[in-house]
């Protein structure tokens, strides 16, 4: 993992505050979306960073944060 | 710091249990508090309304009180009397004493309370359904003042014990520099005292007076113009402990040293001399306030602004040095080696990150045109619930799983329940502030049991009231959810056994100490008397305005008692024969 567990936590809980004002964002650049699209947009942008998050770090490092 | 290792309750245990005392108190007040809101939340929406839209004001002026008089300030007491008998290394000079500023808080708490209750008892004649902005033309129960004056003179008391100690020590320490955490008590306590002296003359002069009928008017603008002059400064009342713990356990915490204990210092001279000369930017809508002394008001909340961009810088530097010290590295590669499954510096860190938000929104509020579009609505509630409800709560959430084994002797109950709690804060609040402040921005009003009206919808920018709403409601019953699941692990954890191994009390030492910070800054008298100037040059000339129109005791007329008339009288003659030696 790239991340700690409790540092994944910590970040998926960080993309909600992003999530829900990025509606507002794109909703005044003139494209309207629903609350439906936004949670599935929101999930699948938690998903890729769990993804990320997952994968094996390319310089071999480890999470020191627990 | 003590060079007697142990915990706190091992060093102080008499301090101890006034500490953990003034901090069970706030526990108490957040459990009440937080049930208010929770039933507030549900009201406005017309989701379950269990009381009368009438009683609506009352369980406001419970819930606001109790959150932002009560648990927050019985735990800043808490958090002072730590961070002076720590970081002096003695404990408080007359426990007797402590204990007797302790009661008048509690007492003064009770007495507002049970003025507030009382309009739910039938066939009592008490109510004190002002809200926590308590100035004319509401009016109260006399026990709702009464308690709110034994409370704000119970917190001088508290100060006064923290100077005592402080006179103490540098009697035995002559030569040595106020040490960083005594050094942020004292700071806050004198413009604690130089600010809530005006809404101790508004409450003892006018206000228990006019409740009690020994006076039949007051002057409306003036009680509000006095309570404004307390109202921002409690603000950072409340945020100066938490700023406290910012600079001295979050870089102990990332495991590292606060970067500078200089501009630590700086930042809380900064704060003494600025805090109170900005509340009428609370009045920018007052029709009774000429627009100079606003601008003026202004400018000076928008200096507050550097001491807030400073703590940024200090405490984010000392994070990241905490960080490398455990290893991590690159150039945001380093957040990944902080201590993120600790609930005592999650909850610190998130609330420092919504402090940030809270600062745009702030400086919204602080504009003096742009105010006018969000002034009244529920906008401000959105702010406040990111700066008090988020940067002082969480925090002080997150340092009670620091503090509890200090106090106690016992290891907290669950620390990942703790690490659930501060998140579920984070996002709950992630939804009601935004949806307070999106509901703001299309005229939503504050202060409101139904803000429904027939016949008209609010023009609402991104999908609809009910989405609006809704984000209330989740983030409403999320932020009460959080509120339990502390008070759950507080009370499994103080029902738990005593344990042997708890961190050793203190706090974080700095990569630049006091010796680079110069002598000028420790010089309290100073300061005070700067910060005395910058009031009387702020407040002088508006509140002398609002006298001579509306009179002391107000409707209009004459200024009255006659004094104030003659003191003006004084005044013009000193200034025509200044005016003409000099021409």
């Amino acid at each position: 993992m790239r991340v700690s567990r409790a540092g994944l936590l910590v970040a998926i809980v960080i993309m909600v505050p992003i999530i829900v004002e990025l509606r507002t964002v794109v909703v005044h650049l003139g494209f309207d979306v629903s609350l439906a699209e936004t949670a599935l947009f929101g999930a699948m942008m938690i998903g890729a960073l769990v993804l990320w998050a997952m994968a094996p770090d390319i310089r071999g490092r480890e999470p020191n944060g627990e | 710091m003590s060079t007697e290792s142990g915990t706190f309750l091992d060093q102080f245990p008499a301090e101890a249990k006034v500490v953990r005392t003034a901090f069970y108190s706030s526990f108490v007040a957040l459990f009440v508090g937080a049930l208010m809101g929770i039933l507030q939340v549900l009201h406005r929406t017309d989701v379950l309304r269990i009381v009368d839209s009438a009683d609506y004001y009352s369980l406001l002026t419970l819930h606001a009180v109790l959150l932002v008089l009560s648990f927050s300030v019985f735990f800043l007491v808490g958090i002072f009397t730590w961070a002076v008998t720590t970081s002096l290394d003695r404990g408080l000079q007359d426990l007797r004493y402590t204990w007797a500023w302790y009661g008048l808080m509690a007492l003064g708490t009770l007495l507002a309370g049970i003025a507030v209750l009382g309009a739910f008892i039938p066939g009592l004649d008490m109510s004190a359904a002002v809200l926590y902005t308590f100035y004319a033309p509401l009016q109260a129960h006399p026990f709702y003042y009464l308690g709110l004056a034994l409370f704000i003179v119970g917190t001088w008391l508290a100060g006064l014990d923290w100077f005592r100690s402080w006179w103490a020590w540098k009697k035995d320490n002559p030569d040595e520099r106020i040490p960083l955490p005594t050094f942020m008590a004292l700071t806050t306590t004198l413009f604690w005292i130089l600010s809530s002296a005006g809404v101790a003359v508004s409450v003892l002069a006018f206000l228990l007076p006019w409740s009690l009928g020994i006076i039949d008017q007051v002057n409306a603008l003036l009680t509000r113009t006095l309570f404004w002059y307390f109202g921002h400064a409690v603000v950072y009342f409340w945020l100066m402990p938490a700023y406290l713990l910012w600079y001295t356990m979050l870089p102990k915490i990332s495991g590292g040293k606060l970067f500078s204990d200089p501009l630590a210092r700086v930042v809380f001279v900064l704060f003494l001399i600025l805090s109170t000369p900005t509340g009428i930017h609370h009045q920018y809508l007052d029709p009774g306030i000429a627009e100079g002394f606003k601008f003026i008001a202004m400018v000076n909340t928008m200096f507050l602004l550097l001491p807030s961009l400073l703590t940024a810088f200090t405490v984010v530097a000392s994070m990241e040095h905490g960080a490398r010290q455990r290893g991590g590295s690159g150039l945001f590669g380093w957040l990944r080696a902080l201590p993120w499954r600790d609930p005592v510096f999650t909850g610190m860190a998130l609330a420092g990150l919504m402090f940030a938000a809270a600062g745009f929104s702030g400086m919204i509020n602080a504009g003096m045109n742009i105010n006018y579009l969000v002034h009244n609505t529920w906008w401000v509630v959105g702010h406040f619930h990111l700066t008090v409800g988020t940067a002082v709560a969480l925090t002080f959430m997150a340092a009670t799983y620091w503090f509890l084994p200090q106090l106690t002797g016992k290891a907290i109950w669950s620390k990942s329940l703790g690490l659930v709690q501060v998140l579920v804060w984070f996002v709950g609040m992630t939804f009601m502030s935004n949806s307070m402040h999106r509901q703001g921005l299309i005229g939503v009003p504050r202060r409101t049991a139904e803000p429904q009206y027939s016949g008209f919808d609010y023009e609402v920018a991104v999908g609809s009231m009910a989405e609006l709403n809704m984000q209330v409601i989740i983030g409403g019953t999320l932020l009460f959810i959080s509120t339990l699941l502390f008070l759950t692990v507080v009370v499994m954890t103080v029902i738990g056994d005593k344990v042997d191994g708890l961190p050793d009390n203190g706090y974080a030492d700095t990569l630049s100490g006091p010796e680079d910070a110069p002598l000028v800054l420790d010089n309290l008298k100073l300061w005070a008397g700067i910060a005395a100037l910058l009031v009387i040059l702020a407040y002088s000339l508006p509140l002398a305005a609002i006298i001579t129109r509306g009179g002391i005791l107000g409707p209009g007329g004459s200024p009255s008692p006659q004094f104030v008339d003659t003191l003006l009288f004084v005044g013009r003659v000193a200034a025509d024969t200044v005016g003409g030696v000099i021409a």
